[in-house]
């Protein structure tokens, strides 16, 4: 009863942010510019057709009124009308979403749960040599510019060992269900894949490897030591699954971490997903473009977080045990 | 009987004076003038097949050409349609258009086009679809190609085969202008659309089976943000083309295109490729570089309206303040020639118009000093820097975009000049932005200078777009009286002999007040592929990625084709046209011995990299979960 | 307050020198402060000045060659030290005064205004940071002058809600101490209180904070030139990286030009990390509460 109504508090409260985020960018966004901007260097561009244009995508109107119309549209489910593509913003996203979120989604699993398990064996190892040589690798891959390190990937494994493509997420000439399709996806996939993976692990692995040592020092496991339990069932049963619990409450913020690291792989991959984007939207100052993604954006993280805020409830016996 | 001039008579005579004279006048009025067009060069396949794999420097966003506006999206929607003229060379050939007529007063234009053409969906291409695409070109104001129909009235199909277009205005460049440039679209299968959804047009996006034309290619596939992919058509009425595929991949890096086109998988880039590249492209025997010529004139855009800059003695000493040099031996590596200061091109479809007399700047700084110390600018506390006449600071802004990284550099060398004026300096601030704000900011009128490219258009009447006070792309805001009234008369006029001469005047003008300070025209670099395909067509001024290259291009390695016996004239290698004297080496490679390859494949399908990766992936896998097993047994 | 500060900060030095991670870091980051002080005696040419051929490859002369216009990029690599430093250090230190200020006010008075203040963060701290500061960046520049300034402002406004928590939890947790309770039951105002009770005792914690905020900031500064929102005219370890790119290094080879500058971003915010890390180490008993 009591987790439905937690439920519903969140929901209210996310639902909140999100509105909140969307007008923000919304007014922020339109100090920016103009899209129609650069149509003005054109000189086959009359004004009359920058006129129309202006009309047909809303942008003679007061900022207030397009809020309203804005407002309005987006119960609706209409999400308006990119002026860079000339089609409807739900049209522009659904064909780059699922390039981001199929490279995103295991990505952030994968290198959580190697992370995870890296980091309580190094925990449970610390000042080894295999704590130093995680630790060192770890504190330097968090030194390094992410597009650094894709660049660096691109180089080793596209150009240098020329094993895999150099840009695209598939070839011309593969039709979608078929083997062959998977094949040439899952080349193209690689190593953009690699670089969240090896990124998302190594800058995590660190935090659990502390709160695994943390949990050492406390008093509970010597408790159970002292009880006589084989080490293997004080590891498994009381380290590693409390050091679950404050590497979910970090795991919302990994997630909004690893889209800004798709932004720049994909712009070093050339892979067509929403993480570019949002990046052209920005530039180009397409408004409802950039307003849907960030919808979008934000619904997704508000989503992620709320998966994480039940993990952590169904998880941690005090937060259930206070209800 | 005595014979009087009777009233009969007279009637009668009054009769046939009229009906003569009507005849007489219906006769001047259909006094109409051939436009003399060329006919386009054709090509004989040597074989059959292949598939071309081809690098843009960009995507289109959208396919519905009643929108596209980026030269990315025109060239993609080029293969699949037809036009009634194109340029070649810089010179119009037929297409569509059997023949172009035009009545003396300029006000009718009567097209006659080919028959026995037909759309990919084998309806027939006749005049109704001529004249449909004119009509909702003039019609709906956000075509991208509505400002250079605006001076139509209506198109009419009077039968099957003939188009009269009528004119509100006389438009001197409206085949140039208007008609090279405009796809015939089908009309079964747009008046529908356009009468479901009117404006809606605008931001609808055609699916594929929508993407109907009568070109040589159809489209068969395209993946968003990453590539097009079209077969050849078979049935094309001019004659198939020699591939059987063509695919446009969609590459932002140059980089990244280059390594492509080392690797083969593509077979040409069309994009911003840096002067510093050609070296190694060059030192690659499979390789080869095609150079053109670009008309745009980039420019140092000055605001006439805001002081200074509304000094033309002082505008001019600017002029003389740019190290042309360095711009185009040590920025441009060669691979450009000064811009004229009459702003017209000498070369390509422009040189007709060129003005040969004008005296070009020189990098001559103590002739800007002496300019700007006539003018009052001097270094009265001698800190340096000059002040403006009433003694105060003087500073002014460049804004260059931050997306050609040649400009950003070009603008910083001309601020480093200004500062070496002797006797003081002239305090330049570079202010990089990006493309969307520079925009506003020119056009807002509220900048010093800026660095900016412009295309000139076809026929000289662009001058009145940028030059001209009422001009929509006058974005110096340049106001001279004189160049107002012999731009009207240029665009109006309809005697080339006339308009040449207005021209060269025109450019006299414009070359001493200075309105910008015309920087370079680029030498563009094309880089290609000997070994796989045969006869590329290497135009005077474009890329490898041309309309002509689809049609005639063939593979070394295809299927021998039949041989038709027609006296076809073989498509000529062109040279660059140079009037001007360039301070380049032309690094073109002419191909020497055509070297039989290894069939390189576009598509493989188990690339070797493929099973390399496999390899890979299960080691590293299984070496990630060993390390896991050991750590836990030692746990 | 001046005493406790320098108190805190001696203590800091001596965990440095105990901590052999942090002593590595804190000698790796003079290293590269002295690098930007000195760069004029360190630097051979002037990094705007065009001194020679354009694409040379290193040589005697050019220990890293020379750049597209022909500035020798060794220097440019020296001078790179300054802006890269002065943006993280500016922008860690203006997130952390505003991210204080706001923490200190919510830890203390609570409320309202806590609650705000912890929806504000959590949601912002849950926010892609990179795309949010592009957008602040592409709205600030064309109205202040150079890149520079739009840059530091994205990257603080950015950065505060991570300061501004920390904070918040220290002060929740030493307005508990017995101390202040006797310091209000001695009558004195909720100014005095913050100001020379509770304030001075977070003084190592803003330390650590600016330091752990700095290696952030210059990554985001790397990036932000990579995808070519920097200051063009700007000579940046970031923008060194993006005219490599945009002129075609990677393709021609050109190692010098585009390993170098990351390499340094690296080891600079490597040392940062590290001495942070080290610092962190030593306060981690008393107030390592941060969720």
């Amino acid at each position: 009863m009591s987790t439905i109504g937690f439920l519903a508090r969140k929901i209210l409260s996310s639902s909140i942010t999100i509105f909140a985020i969307v007008t923000t960018v919304f007014f922020l966004v339109r100090l920016t510019g103009d899209p129609f901007a650069e149509l003005e260097n054109d000189p086959r561009i009359s004004p009359e057709t920058l006129a129309t244009l202006r009309r047909l995508y809303g942008m003679d109107r007061s900022w207030f009124e397009q809020y309203m119309f804005y407002i309005y549209n987006m119960f609706r489910g209409e999400m308006g009308y990119s002026v860079k593509y000339s089609r409807p913003v739900f049209d522009v996203i659904i064909e780059r979403l699922p390039y981001t979120i199929a490279l995103l989604v295991p990505a952030i699993t994968i290198s959580n749960y190697l992370a995870y398990k890296l980091g309580v064996e190094i925990g449970y190892r610390r000042g080894s040599r295999v704590d130093i040589v995680v630790l060192s690798l770890s504190n330097f891959l968090r030194a390094t510019p992410y597009f650094w390190l894709a660049i660096v990937f691109l180089y080793i494994f596209s150009i240098q060992l020329g094993a895999f493509p150099l840009y695209g997420a598939i070839s011309p000439g593969t039709s979608f269900p078929s083997i062959e399709w998977l094949i040439d996806y899952l080349w193209h996939y690689t190593v953009p894949f690699l670089v969240l993976v090896v990124r998302g692990v190594f800058t995590f692995v660190l935090y659990v490897r502390n709160s695994v040592i943390d949990i050492l020092g406390e008093d509970y496991v010597s408790v159970a030591r002292a009880k006589g339990l084989p080490e293997g069932v004080v590891k498994s049963s009381y380290v590693a699954r409390n050091a679950m619990l404050p590497v979910i409450t970090v795991m919302g913020l990994r997630y909004a971490f690893i889209i800004d690291g798709a932004v720049l792989t994909e712009t070093v991959f050339s892979y067509p997903g929403t993480g570019r984007l949002v990046f052209e939207a920005i530039v180009n100052r397409d408004f409802w473009l950039l307003q849907g993604v960030v919808l979008i954006l934000s619904i997704s993280v508000v989503l992620a977080n709320l998966i994480v805020d039940l993990l952590y409830a169904l998880l941690d016996p005090r937060v259930r045990s206070s209800r | 009987m005595v014979k009087q001039p009777t009233l009969f008579g007279i009637c009668l005579a009054i009769i046939v004076l009229s009906v003569a004279s009507g005849f007489a006048t219906l006769v001047s009025a259909q006094q109409e003038i051939r436009l003399s067009i060329q006919d386009p060069p054709r090509s004989q396949c040597k074989t059959y097949g292949g598939a071309l794999k081809i690098g843009i420097g960009s995507k289109p966003n959208t396919l519905n050409w009643f929108v596209a506006g980026s030269s990315w999206e025109i060239l993609v929607l080029t293969p699949i349609y037809n036009r009634l003229v194109r340029f070649f060379n810089g010179t119009l050939v037929k297409e569509v258009a059997e023949s172009i007529d035009m009545s003396s007063d300029g006000k009718i234009y009567t097209i006659r086009i080919v028959s026995g053409i037909k759309f990919h969906d084998g309806y027939p291409l006749t005049a109704e679809d001529v004249a449909f695409t004119i009509n909702m070109l003039r019609n709906y104001s956000w075509a991208y190609y509505y400002g250079v129909f605006r001076n139509v009235d209506r198109a009419e199909a009077v039968d099957q085969r003939t188009v009269k277009v009528y004119m509100k205005m006389v438009d001197a460049g409206f085949v140039e202008n208007a008609l090279s440039v405009m796809n015939i679209m089908p009309k079964h299968i747009w008046e529908p659309k356009f009468r479901e959804l009117g404006d809606g047009v605008a931001k609808y996006s055609p699916s594929l089976k929508e993407l109907v034309g009568s070109g040589p290619f159809i489209i068969v596939d395209y993946q968003p943000d990453q590539y097009v992919a079209y077969k050849a058509n078979e049935n094309y009425w001019q004659g198939r083309p020699c591939i059987d595929q063509l695919v446009m991949s969609f590459i932002g890096e140059a980089s990244v295109a280059l390594l492509s086109l080392e690797k083969g998988d593509i077979q040409t880039y069309s994009g911003f490729i840096g002067p510093e590249t050609a070296p190694r492209i060059l030192s690659n025997p499979n390789l080869a570089i095609h150079v053109y010529q670009s008309d745009f004139y980039y420019h140092w855009g000055l605001n006439n309206r805001k002081w200074p800059f509304n000094i033309s003695l002082f505008r001019k000493a600017l002029a003389y303040a740019v190290d042309y040099n360095a711009i185009i031996n040590t920025l441009l590596m060669g691979y450009g020639i000064q811009g004229s200061p009459g702003f017209v091109p000498p070369f390509g479809v422009h040189a007709k118009w060129y003005n040969p007399n004008l005296k070009y700047y020189t990098y001559n700084l103590t002739k800007a000093a002496e300019i700007l110390d006539q003018l009052g600018f001097r270094d009265v506390d001698k800190d340096g820097w000059r002040e403006a006449p009433d003694g105060s600071k003087f500073k002014f802004e460049i804004y260059p975009p931050n997306y050609d990284i040649i400009r950003v550099r070009a603008a910083e060398i001309i601020a480093d000049s200004l500062a070496k004026i002797p006797g003081g300096g002239l305090k330049a601030e570079v202010r990089v932005v990006e493309w969307a704000t520079a925009w506003s900011l020119i056009r807002g009128g509220q900048v010093d200078t800026w660095l900016l490219g412009s295309g000139p258009g076809f026929d000289i009447s662009w001058l009145q777009t940028r030059f001209h006070s009422k001009g929509s792309a006058n974005w110096n805001r340049y106001s001279n009286p004189e160049v107002d009234k012999l731009i009207d008369q240029l665009v109006s006029e309809l005697d080339p002999e006339k308009r040449k001469e207005l021209a060269w005047r025109i450019q006299e003008i414009l070359a001493d007040e200075v309105p910008a300070v015309n920087l370079y025209y680029r030498k563009f670099i094309a880089p290609y592929r000997l070994d796989v395909f045969d006869n590329w067509v290497r135009l005077v001024d474009d890329d490898l990625v041309n309309w002509w290259n689809f049609l005639f291009i063939y593979s070394k390695t295809g299927r021998p084709a039949q041989v038709i016996k027609t006296p076809a004239a073989t498509v000529t290698a062109t040279a660059v046209i140079e009037t001007v004297k360039t301070v380049t080496p032309t690094p073109t490679q002419q191909p020497a011995t055509i070297t039989i390859p290894q069939v390189q494949q576009t598509q493989p399908a188990l690339p070797n990299g493929m099973i390399l990766a496999l390899i890979a992936a299960i080691v590293i896998v299984a070496a990630v979960v060993a390390v896991l097993v050991i750590m836990r047994r030692k746990g | 307050m001046v005493w406790r500060s320098l108190t805190a900060l001696r203590s800091s030095l001596g965990i440095l020198i105990t901590n052999k991670a942090s002593m590595s870091g804190f000698i790796l980051l003079i290293g590269f402060v002295v690098m930007a002080l000195l760069a004029d005696l360190i630097a051979p040419y002037n990094p705007y000045e065009r001194v020679s051929q354009p694409f040379e490859p290193p040589s005697g002369k050019h220990w890293l060659g020379t750049d597209d216009l022909g500035r020798d990029l060794f220097s440019q690599l020296i001078y790179s030290a300054r802006l890269s430093l002065l943006i993280g250090f500016v922008s860690a230190a203006v997130a952390t005064i505003i991210g204080t200020l706001l923490g200190l006010l919510a830890g203390y008075y609570g409320g309202k205004l806590d609650e705000v203040l912890m929806r504000f963060t959590d949601l912002w701290l849950a926010f892609p940071n990179l795309l949010l500061t592009i957008l602040l960046v592409v709205l600030f520049a064309p109205h202040i002058g150079n890149r520079i300034v739009p840059i530091i402002v994205a990257i603080a406004i950015n950065s505060w809600p991570s300061a501004a928590r920390l904070i918040r939890s220290a002060v929740i947790s030493i307005k508990q101490s017995p101390f202040i309770e006797s310091a209000r039951a001695l009558g004195a105002s909720n100014a005095r209180i913050i100001l020379r009770h509770i304030l001075p005792n977070t003084t190592s914690l803003i330390i650590v904070e600016v330091i752990t905020l700095m290696g952030g900031a210059m990554l985001t500064e790397a990036s932000l030139s990579f995808l070519g929102l920097g200051d063009p005219r700007a000579i940046s370890w970031g923008m060194m990286l993006h005219y490599a790119l945009q002129r075609n290094a990677i393709y021609l080879g050109m190692w010098w030009w585009f390993l170098p500058p990351g390499i340094l971003i690296s080891l600079t915010v490597l040392a940062v990390i590290l001495l942070g890390a080290g610092l962190e180490e030593y306060f981690n008993p008393r107030l390592r509460r941060r969720i």
